[in-house]
């Protein structure tokens, strides 16, 4: 399958003849970036370069082990994967990283993958989780382990801070699935809540936290997160409609996250579109194309043009998902632009007695209680928000009116 | 998300007023989506002005302030408001009603009769400054001269000073805004757009003070959402004018526009979570860039500080000229540093395009403008710079300020 994109790249370049590859100069160019014609082979290396900037750290090392011998450290990554075009593209790119550390360092590589597909059939049963793992797998088989775990796992961890202390050894089956259904417990918390908007909201939450706790749990050194520039202008944009301005930073900054854990976005240089045609056209590093792999991509929009300006039965996610796939092919600098100036803003400094993290994302809390902004809700909505006041804004927004529900982690 | 889950909560089914509970309800409050009887809905709106203004110490007893008022819908409920709200909780405040007579014909004649008329309801002194008496320019002469594009830089630029202008002349130092929430959020959206660090971290503050002027602004209304003020208005039967202005905004106003108000159908809420987050920006913007401006063009532009004029109105849409003319200057910039990295370190190719930011980041050092004495960073104000532009292709008139009072 082709996509709207590259037949639109296509079709400029069968007009003007055809092109040479603005590059190389040699072979025909197949698509435009950025206004430049280019060959598969210059563009696989311009998706490469972009890649590799962000994750040049991760090369071979040694250091001795007990016994004082050297030898190459272990580092395992995990990549959490969505079956969409951008997690898939990246998982090419990481094998191919691996691939040349291989060939130059005696079959050694600086890290290996820990790949985690989030099953949330429960909710949305669109993707099939096991046969489409296996398909990635098949075709990655060297860059490390794959699973798929269910996002109603998430209370598997529910007493994660009293496990650790109490040591390794506890049987972990014996965290209460007997007692309780999690699938049913999960879905009763997202049906207690508002809107879709909130459920989608706090579904994404659970993902980022569950695959926190995993890669807690493995001992990984990082997680390596597939949002394209798109992704991340969407994000910045959807995070300030959804009051959570204050949390940007930890949801689009390569480095520490307040999880403890790093976060990476290696493709964060790259455009929606432009990853598209990666995973659309034959690449010297991908002669097959890995479009079959992506179950989760579709090139058409989740919702027409009418519906999202209604905004009906669209969340706010959604709504800029569309906004900023509108614009990126014909102002890429602009969405660019907006994740490097979501980029300079510095984590705020915690209002003075704020001290816990909100209960629900995870985050350091940004004092929801008591604020200007919330004074000027109703009354009824200051109570109640007041009560939550170990929640940051945005979460308080997003469990407004919610029903009771059972929360399954601990701040 | 399927549709497997929905809501569990009820469907409201009671006609009762949601505060009083005794009468009818009348109104589904578009923040809240509660339903309220019109006495509630009224008290509700005044309440949480009211609040804004003693959360926030906005005003002193024996002060004297102005209020920025056009005839449109926000600075005439703004004006209503303070007036209820002086005299309920006894302020002790004095309100003067300051309006800029941009010479657009059509408009701001029309809507200047409001306001003059709201002088008279409100038993408020008025005070009018005219573009053509400031600058020997009206609105309508510089569309004439330079086209329709680009002219809201103008007028923004003008009206700021003739604000200041005419406060200093009524010897007042605070002017308040009609502002809404709507256009506070816009604002926030639209700075993320254009990569706006400096506008980013002062656009939610409720009183800019600001270097380059002697006059303190402030948004009262700055939690209020534009369909409240606009039931207000209704529910009052207060007299404004609705025409908007015919000069439509900038591409990234339209933008961000569009985009809230479809936020605000997918969550009521959003308008005030985006003022929320914006707050959070505030703080978030490193300190050596909060003070700092950029040269471009755009820095003059695109801040809503219209004194309830055109940024209050205008539902004009995206021409896309302004982004397509800022994509090209930020494609432009990242060639440029390409080049400079390719001179500079030409084995290095790995460092290309790896900046992207348009910004030349620099202090700002305040002196008097060198033609009319008004506060600026360089050797001319943003007006005479402008008016220095216009005047090219006409005989230099004298500027003079004269202030009518009615
Ligand atoms: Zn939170
Ligand atoms: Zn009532």
């Amino acid at each position: 399958m082709v996509t709207t994109e590259l037949e639109n790249g296509i079709r400029a370049l069968e007009l003007k003849a055809i092109q040479k590859c603005k590059r190389c100069k040699e072979i025909d160019a197949l698509v435009i970036v950025r206004q430049e014609s280019l060959c598969s082979e210059c563009f696989d290396k311009y998706v490469r370069s972009k890649y590799i900037k962000r994750m040049e750290s991760f090369r071979v090392r040694y250091a001795p082990n007990d016994t004082g011998v050297i030898v190459p450290t272990q580092t395992t990554l995990l990549i959490p994967l969505s079956f969409g075009v951008s997690s898939t593209a990246l998982l090419n790119l990481i094998s191919n990283q691996l691939k040349a550390q291989r060939q130059r360092s005696n079959g050694q590589t600086g890290y290996n993958c820990l790949v985690i597909h989030v099953d949330e059939s429960c909710v949305d049963p669109s993707v099939p989780p096991q046969e489409s793992i296996s398909a990635v797998q098949e075709r990655f088989s060297d860059i490390g382990t794959f699973r798929v775990v269910n996002i109603e796992d998430i209370y598997d961890f529910r007493n994660v801070a009293r496990e650790v202390e109490l040591d390794h050894g506890v049987d972990e089956e014996k965290g209460g699935s007997d007692t309780f259904d999690k699938k049913e417990v999960l879905m009763h918390l997202l049906s207690s809540l508002p809107s879709t908007t909130s459920r989608m909201d706090i579904l994404s939450i659970l993902r980022t936290r569950l695959i926190v706790e995993i890669a807690k749990k493995e001992g990984c050194a990082a997680v390596l997160w597939g949002d394209s520039t798109t992704r991340l202008a969407q994000k910045t944009l959807a995070e300030t409609a959804k009051g959570r301005g204050f949390s940007i930073p930890w949801q689009t900054a390569d480095g520490d996250s307040p999880f403890g854990i790093e976060f990476r976005y290696p493709v964060r240089d790259l455009l929606k579109n432009e990853l598209v045609n990666y995973v659309s056209i034959p690449l010297p590093t991908s002669p097959k194309p890995l479009l079959p792999l992506c179950v989760a991509y579709s090139p058409d929009a989740k919702h027409t043009a009418a519906n999202a300006a209604s905004g009906r039965n669209i969340t706010i996610d959604e709504l800029m998902i569309q906004y900023f796939d509108g614009i990126e092919t014909q102002y890429p600098s602009i969405v660019a632009n907006v994740v490097s100036t979501a980029g300079k803003l510095k984590p705020l400094r915690r209002p003075a007695g704020i001290n816990i993290s909100c209960k629900i994302c995870g985050l350091p809390g940004d004092g929801a209680g008591g604020d200007i902004t919330l004074s000027a809700l109703t009354l009824n909505a200051v109570t109640e928000l007041n009560a939550e006041s170990s929640m940051c804004y945005g979460c308080a927004r997003a469990m407004h009116g919610a029903g009771a529900y059972d929360w399954p982690l601990e701040p | 998300m399927s549709s497997s889950i929905s809501s569990s909560r009820p469907t409201q089914v009671t006609r009762l007023c949601a505060r009083c509970t005794v009468a009818r309800a009348l109104i589904l409050r578009p923040k809240t989506h509660e339903r309220l009887c019109k006495s509630c809905f009224l008290a509700v709106f005044e309440e949480e002005i009211h609040s804004t203004i003693t959360a926030t110490s906005l005003f002193r007893r024996g002060d004297r302030v102005a209020i920025g008022a056009s005839g449109g819908k926000d600075s005439t409920v703004l004006a209503s408001v303070l007036k209820t709200l002086n005299e309920r909780y006894d302020y002790g405040v004095t309100f003067v009603l300051l309006s800029i007579d941009e010479g657009i014909k059509g408009y701001r004649d029309d809507s200047l009769e409001t306001v003059k008329r709201n002088a008279v309801q409100y038993e408020m002194e008025l005070c009018i400054v005219s573009y053509a008496e400031l600058y020997g320019w009206s609105m309508d002469q510089v569309v004439a001269q330079i086209g329709k594009k680009g002219n809201c830089t103008y007028c923004g630029v003008f009206r700021r000073q003739a604000l200041d202008r005419g406060a200093e002349k009524l010897g007042i130092t605070h002017v308040v805004t009609g502002h809404n929430a709507d256009d506070i959020a816009e604002t926030v959206l639209m700075n993320l757009l254009r990569g706006d660090l400096p506008r980013l971290h002062r656009c939610t503050s409720i009183v800019t003070e600001s270097s380059s002027s002697p006059i303190a602004r402030s948004k009262p209304l700055k939690y209020a959402y534009e369909k409240e003020i606009v039931l207000y208005a209704h529910h009052k039967q207060l007299d404004y004018f609705t025409t908007e202005c015919i000069y439509s905004p900038e591409a990234f106003r339209g933008s961000a526009r569009s985009l809230i108000k479809s936020l605000e159908r997918v969550r009521p809420s959003a308008i005030l979570d985006i003022v929320r987050s914006g707050e959070a920006f505030a703080g978030m913007v490193p300190e050596s860039i909060q003070r700092s401006g950029y040269g471009s063009s755009a820095d003059i532009s695109g801040e809503t500080d219209s004194g309830g004029g055109c940024g209050n109105g205008g539902g004009g849409r995206a021409s896309g000229g302004e982004m397509l003319d800022m994509e090209n200057e930020l494609i432009a910039t990242a060639k440029t540093k390409r080049l400079e990295t390719k001179i500079t370190l030409p084995t290095k190719q790995k460092n290309k395009g790896k900046q992207q930011t348009p910004k030349k980041v620099r202090d700002q050092k305040m002196s008097n403008c060198k033609k009319c004495g008004y506060l600026t960073s360089s050797d001319l104000c943003q007006a005479c710079a402008l008016l220095g532009g216009l005047n090219k292709n006409r005989p230099i008139r004298p500027i003079e300020v004269e202030v009518a009072d009615s």
